[in-house]
């Protein structure tokens, strides 16, 4: 069924952001999970988002929307960090 | 203890920054907002509402931190709408609460719109046990509040009065800045001529598509023909909805005996609706309470101040929870703040 797959790798400048970054978005599903399936996870300061899709299109709307939310979550860290 | 408040549920975004004071004063130290219009004609769209707000919501946020004066360490918990509302916006503006809850290491709550509307209005006003009109574009509801929780005693069985008003705005193509019902409330003062329009209350509760079809009708046809002007129909349109929202905040004001209203919602700052309300309110000895835009809008400091009623009384959202929800019923909420 998932034959469309996207995986993604994000590095930050530390660990805690990448993991900021993964547990914000983890807090919400994916609406159709019966066509995309969705992991994010992190490695060390790299953030990594997979996808798979029954198909393209899916794949193709959740991708730009996850990547609207994170560029919007890293925006966050760097404007209003406290150090 | 200061909350900052981020609210996004439809096309107002706002944040606000609430301080409550260990004597019991309550300080609004910021309030600012920014608000999406879509072009006359056309309705906000969830899509370009979401990307709005991502794309105001940093600049917005550091320009009350500014006007309150605080920085990270003063502020003690963030709030934010976890619905009902638009799910785009929605999520969009909680993904920056979260963000900050976890860069600040805060605790972060999240609060039911309606209840962050109730909860401003009660303060603003000192009114201290009212019937409220909730009315706005995306909900209708009279509330009483009884043993914990605000219930709801009638409400719209179709669309929100404002989402009414609205899209009778969009046919008459009349411009959504500031926003369409203050642009009907203008045109309806110019208008005399009561055009028919069916009243629609069942029992506790009321009904409008059938309202916006009708007036669609008329704008089709007699507006055309130039039998009534824009402004008749702008009128008729509110005199009839008003009459409507009147009968039934008065029957429950019979029905838990109180003589007391408070109207919420960014219908609320209409003042014929207030105007209307307050004549049904003095026959019975009673008195009105009414917010300026600042609050009947929507707007963050709501969710700031409603986040901290829930805080000091237990109620934190773990943050796995943090999610948003498009249907969340006012009576959903255990008010642990009142007695």
């Amino acid at each position: 069924m998932f034959e469309h797959q996207l995986s993604i790798k994000i590095p930050f400048p530390e660990k805690k952001y990448a993991e900021i970054a993964a547990r914000t978005l983890n807090v919400d599903n994916e609406l159709k999970q019966d066509i995309i399936e969705r992991t994010i996870t992190t490695d060390k300061n790299v953030l990594i988002i997979n996808f798979e899709s029954s198909n393209a299109k899916s794949l193709r709307t959740s991708t730009q929307n996850i990547m609207e939310l994170l560029a919007l979550i890293t925006k966050t860290m760097g404007e209003f960090n406290d150090k | 203890m200061i909350a900052i408040g981020f609210e996004g549920s439809a096309n107002k975004l706002g944040v606000g920054i609430i301080e409550h004071t260990d004597d019991g004063q309550v300080n609004i130290l910021a309030n600012i907002r920014d608000t999406y219009n879509a072009p006359p004609g056309q309705g906000f769209l969830p899509r370009d509402t979401a990307e709005h707000h991502r794309n105001v919501i940093l600049d917005v946020t550091k320009k009350a931190m500014k006007e309150a004066n605080v920085t990270s360490k003063d502020i003690d918990i963030i709030a934010y709408t976890k619905g009902p509302g638009i799910g785009g916006p929605l999520v969009s503006t909680a993904v920056v609460a979260r963000t900050l809850s976890l860069l600040w290491n805060k605790p972060i709550v999240g609060v039911n719109h309606c209840i962050g509307h109730i909860e401003m209005g009660r303060e603003v006003t000192k009114a201290k046990n009212p019937v409220v009109l909730y009315v706005s574009g995306g909900n209708t509801q009279v509330i009483a509040y009884s043993e914990k929780k605000y219930r709801i005693f009638g409400e719209t069985i179709d669309i929100a009065v404002g989402n009414c008003l609205d899209r009778f705005a969009r046919i008459i193509k009349l411009s959504n800045n500031p926003s369409p019902g203050y642009n009907i409330e203008q045109e309806a003062k110019k208008g005399s001529k009561y055009m028919e329009l069916p009243y629609s209350v069942k029992g506790m509760d009321v009904s409008f598509s059938g309202i916006l079809s009708s007036i669609e009708n008329y704008a089709n046809n007699q507006l055309k023909k130039g039998e009534c002007t824009q402004a008749d129909l702008c009128f008729s349109l509110q005199e009839t909805v008003f009459a409507m929202l009147v009968e039934t905040t008065e029957r429950t004001m019979a029905h838990v005996d109180s003589n007391e209203v408070l109207i919420v919602g960014g219908v609320g700052c209409n003042l014929r609706l207030q105007e209307m309300m307050q004549s049904m309110v003095e026959q019975r000895n009673g008195k009105l309470f009414a917010t300026d835009d600042r609050f009947c809008i929507d707007n963050g400091a709501m969710i700031a101040h409603t986040g901290l009623l829930m805080y000091k009384h237990g109620s934190e959202t773990p943050f796995e929870d943090t999610y948003c929800t498009q249907r969340y019923r006012t009576d959903e909420v255990d008010i642990t703040w009142r007695e």
